[in-house]
């Protein structure tokens, strides 16, 4: 009891030391008011209040028992416990925290990419506004569109548009490659964010012919050496001065990335070809929708303006609508089911744990009920055993939840490797404040579930019966064995569930495995290029700016061959236009067909290792004056000129009303998968840089070896060509390919390591239940023997039980799994959600595994020797 | 040791009492140790003299029990004193100890009167 005292809070010992230093103050003075000498006042006074340690001391008695002293004194109990099994112990850990770790490895990534507030001033109120129609639901906006949206809606604070823009950085050390945004004047007003040097552009800087202005990010602030001066100066970017008038702050992002510098768009309108109202390259809108104004409300509104536009613009406007989505949404709408199927996946191993351990806790509970029984005769109140018991499990469960972190530590490093590229704030998961009070909440809780079961059961209704009982005899109460099978049944019915959602994502992995993109993304490199316009005004320059490079490049030692194209497979972009088949029906705008369609180098089937299905590629007699030629795929060769040889028909880009030269037909070629793997094939056709050069372009090199052994050299071909030119975005076609497939191998992955933690999880559990059930019998089955029952009998009997359990819990998941994978249906592909090979397959693969944890215990039941185990009772 | 033994048989005699004195103090509002001691010396005309080894374990067991709530307050003298208040439980427990108190006079009344009867017959 006495090193209990050390325990008490040093705040009440401090206490009553003040509280009785005053009442002996109060007795001298009152002594004193009596009349009494000061000295004589002390004396009595002492002598009348006895001895205070002694007071002190029996006051601190009162204490004894409060929660605090108590709580320590169980938790040494608990650890005392703990060290006694130190092999039972290990195994609660260990399950509880891979279960923890799992969760908070998960947690962590969610908590990153889809809790975190983005950092704008009240996020849940901005949207993002884009076009669309019938064939092309998703559409960037054309800027007259969206200056007449501005004037005509009442459901936004403000609407500010915005497109990407890349500039070379010149003057300042290596020519620079800047990814930058064209943005209205008022896109930081709109999102709230405050540039923290400098100043916001001004609405007359948003004109053609203001002087040239940015706003640097902080990031490149800080590489142009963080100059305060900067601010004011100018820099030179593809070839403009402009001035830098302020700086961003350190954590701004917007809409998939970092912009480094921002650009005021009224004066990059040709850039985005903004004049044009049927034209949508590259610009979308965000918007802050008005307080309170609901979502449904501003979609309504905009519906309504789409309609206006239509009947005021009929030739650009029929057919198209408005869609408006939440930031938040349109950010995380592809990852957020992935991640929330990861979350439950996680959630039942976490369950399955739980079950595991209360399974273990009761079997223990059974040799540890003589010892409660003893407490209780000795006085412990029903409440305080459970409370003792209690925060011995608080204990496991908060030592597994140590160890949980451990692993999700070092668990999410490796998730980052496998969670797809392009999902946003990647870069902002760690394990933080938010994650770690995740962790501390779910070992409690679980604390909380395996211990309730097995600390109730320790109270019910024995009190003191269980002294003067023998541990053996019949053996554990059938309610308790009860409520093991139900825990059992419950752990097999979650980890079927598991199971069904582990095999359902491998079997759409492996489907998407089957597909074949289209090309042979081995041993190419990709890298952009981006001439600068002042420099490479006549696109004829820019033409031979390129082929020089592609002559250079072949010329690699270690080079097959090289190609340029816009824009590059799988890249998340794509260029669509409307187009006129020669002898099809007439179509309303919005209503024409529609299609991919690509700029390419004669060399590019040849480097994609693409395959000429009819006809001939463009060669060198394709020129920028001969006859105009293009080269389709084969589904839009079926599709448009289904049964015909398609090769010398013609057809040509735009709409009817506005139609440009005819182009002839020499090729067709097999299709490729512009936007990833599970996308429908569409429509594709490919023009000649040769007769359209362009300046945006990107190099892709097919090797004989590891294509990044050679990015130096082409580097150097690219300098000897224009030092001031940069390029950028190196990456190989299959880091392409795999990044597309990210969200699937990622659920396949881990729910694939999820669901066999749960299926070895549960096979520990029937084999711990059934095991235990055998040593608990093992009298009865040695009376059994001895009586002439056959081994094969007593086999029969325990595998028997063994397999109602089994079977009682794969029905449960089986039932739970058909009723829930629908949820998952967003993650699948070429697979339904109840598909029943699956489920079947899952079934047989438990229904094994089951048998194996059975016949263990179930086979140790037949080898009872009659007369030891009868000796024993 | 031994004092202490001494001080705890006195706490065990008192016990019941001892609260309901305490209670029926702090009926009068807040107070201090020193002044619950004094208002039950004062009160029972320098009778009772509770000594501190009884009174502060006792204070301390009330506020467990939440019978009463200690606050520390500038006291008259100007310094910071630990003030006991009666609490809602507090009123009830006093409500109760009192008719105990109460039932177990008259008990002890009858006993005592009844002595009495048989001397007179």
């Amino acid at each position: 009891m006495r090193f209990l005292r050390l325990w008490h809070p040093p705040r009440a010992e401090e206490n009553l030391e003040k509280e009785l230093q005053f009442d002996l103050e109060m007795a001298v003075q009152d002594r004193m008011a009596r009349g009494e000498p000061p000295e004589k006042a002390r004396q009595s006074a002492l002598l009348e209040f006895g001895n205070v340690a002694l007071v002190k001391e029996v006051t601190r008695d009162v204490w004894g028992s409060q929660w605090l002293a108590a709580f320590v004194q169980d938790a040494r109990y608990g650890l005392r416990m703990m060290t006694k099994k130190p092999g039972f112990t290990a195994i609660i850990v260990l399950t509880l925290a891979l279960g923890i770790g799992a969760n908070t490895a998960i947690f962590s990534i969610v908590n990153g990419v889809l809790l975190r507030p983005l950092p704008y001033r009240d996020p849940s109120r901005l949207v993002i506004l884009s076009e669309g129609t019938k064939q092309q639901p998703d559409m960037s906006v054309s800027f007259p569109n969206f200056r007449d949206w501005k004037v005509q809606s009442r459901s936004f604070e403000q609407l500010a548009a915005f497109g990407p823009a890349v500039f070379n950085l010149t003057g300042r050390g290596r020519a620079e490659r800047i990814q930058g945004r064209d943005v209205s004047s008022d896109l930081l007003a709109t999102l709230g964010v405050r540039p923290i040097r400098g100043r916001d552009f001004r609405p007359e800087e948003d004109q053609a012919g203001a002087p040239p202005v940015v706003i640097l990010s902080y990031g490149l602030w800080q590489r142009l050496d963080g100059d305060e001066q900067l601010v004011g100066q100018t820099l030179t970017l593809s070839g403009t001065r402009c001035t830098v008038v302020g700086v961003l702050p350190p954590d701004f992002r917007f809409y998939y990335g970092q912009p480094e510098m921002l650009f005021p768009l009224g004066q990059a309108m040709d850039r985005h070809q903004a004049t044009q109202r049927d034209n949508h390259s590259s610009l979308y809108v965000v918007g802050r929708l008005r307080p309170e104004v609901p979502l449904e409300q501003a979609r309504g509104e905009m519906n309504a303006i789409a309609r206006r536009l239509e009947l005021a613009y009929p030739e650009t406007n029929s057919g198209h609508h408005i869609t408006v989505t939440t930031f938040h949404q349109d950010l995380f709408g592809d990852i957020q089911p992935v991640l929330l199927v990861l979350l439950a996946g996680a959630g039942f191993v976490l369950l399955i744990a739980c079950a595991n351990v209360a399974n273990l806790l009761l079997a223990l509970a059974t040799s540890r009920e003589k010892e409660i029984s003893l407490r209780q005769a000795l006085g412990a109140s029903p409440g305080r055993i459970f409370l003792q018991l209690l925060t011995e499990f608080m204990l496991l469960g908060m030592v597994g939840g140590g160890c949980g972190i451990l692993i999700a530590s070092w668990g999410v490093d490796s998730l980052l490797a496998l969670v797809p590229r392009g999902v946003p704030r990647l870069n902002e998961i760690r394990l933080d404040a938010v994650v770690f009070g995740f962790a501390l909440v779910i070992s409690l809780m679980t604390s909380l579930f395996f211990g309730l079961a097995p600390a109730w059961e320790a109270l019910r209704g024995r009190f003191g019966s269980r002294l003067n009982e023998t541990s053996r005899g019949l053996g554990e109460s059938r309610r308790k064995r009860r409520l093991r099978s139900a825990l059992v049944v419950t752990e097999v019915a979650l980890a079927v569930l598991l199971m069904i959602g582990a095999g359902l994502s491998a079997r759409s992995f492996l489907r998407l495995l089957t597909v074949r993109p289209g090309f042979d993304p081995k041993n190419v490199l990709a890298l952009q290029i981006l001439l600068e316009d002042k420099k490479y005004n006549d696109p004829a320059q820019a033409e031979s700016f390129f082929r020089q490079l592609v002559d250079g490049v072949e010329a690699i030692p270690g080079v097959q061959s090289a190609a340029t194209a816009t824009p590059l497979v799988l890249s998340g972009q794509g260029w669509q236009t409307d187009f006129v088949v020669e002898g099809w029906p007439v179509h309303q705008r919005g209503e024409s067909p529609h299609s991919d369609y690509y700029m390419i180098d004669p060399g590019y089937f040849r480097t994609m290792a693409m395959s000429l299905i009819q006809g001939r590629v463009f060669d060198e007699s394709d020129r920028i004056d001969s006859q105009m030629v293009v080269i389709i795929n084969q589904t839009m060769a079926e599709r448009f000129w289904p049964g015909t040889d398609p090769v010398g028909k013609r057809m040509s880009l735009g709409s009817t009303d506005n139609m440009n030269p005819w182009l002839k037909i020499v090729g067709v070629v097999s299709d490729v998968k512009q936007y990833g793997l599970d996308r429908d094939t569409k429509t594709q056709f490919y023009l000649p840089f040769r007769q359209r050069p362009l300046r945006y372009r990107t190099l892709l090199v097919r090797t004989k070896g590891e294509p990044t052994s050679l990015i130096g050299a082409i580097q150097s071909k690219v300098d000897k060509l224009d030092e001031d030119q940069p390029f950028f975005n190196i990456r190989t076609l299959e880091t392409l390919l795999s990044d597309t497939m990210a969200p699937r191998s990622t659920a396949f992955v881990l729910l694939g390591l999820f669901s066999s933690l749960a299926l070895s999880l549960a096979a520990v559990g029937i084999y711990g239940v059934l095991s235990y059930t055998v040593s608990q019998r093992t009298g009865e089955f040695g009376l059994r023997i001895a009586l002439g029952a056959q081994r094969q009998d007593i086999l029969r009997l325990v595998l028997g039980e063994g397999w109602l359990l089994t079977l009682a819990g794969v029905i449960a998941g089986l039932l739970g799994a058909f009723f829930l994978t629908r949820f998952m249906s967003s993650v699948l592909y070429g697979v339904a959600p109840t598909d029943l090979d699956t489920f079947v397959g899952v079934g047989l693969v438990l229904g094994c595994v089951a048998l194996f944890a059975c016949y263990v215990p179930a086979r140790r039941a037949t080898r009872i020797d009659p007369t030891v185990a009868l000796r024993n009772e | 040791m031994h004092r202490k033994d001494r001080y705890q048989n006195r706490i065990e005699l008192l016990q019941g009492t001892l609260d309901l004195l305490v209670l029926q103090t702090l009926l009068w509002g807040p107070e201090h140790g020193y002044g619950i001691g004094r208002a039950i010396r004062n009160m029972s005309s320098e009778t009772l003299r509770v000594d501190r080894g009884s009174l502060y374990p006792a204070l301390h067991r009330l506020e467990r029990e939440r019978w009463v709530v200690g606050e520390w307050k500038i006291s008259e003298n100007g310094q910071r004193a630990k003030f006991y208040r009666l609490t809602a439980r507090g009123k009830k427990q006093l409500a109760s100890e009192r008719s105990r108190w109460a039932n177990l006079t008259e008990a002890i009344a009858g006993v005592l009167n009844s002595v009495r009867g048989e001397d007179k017959a």
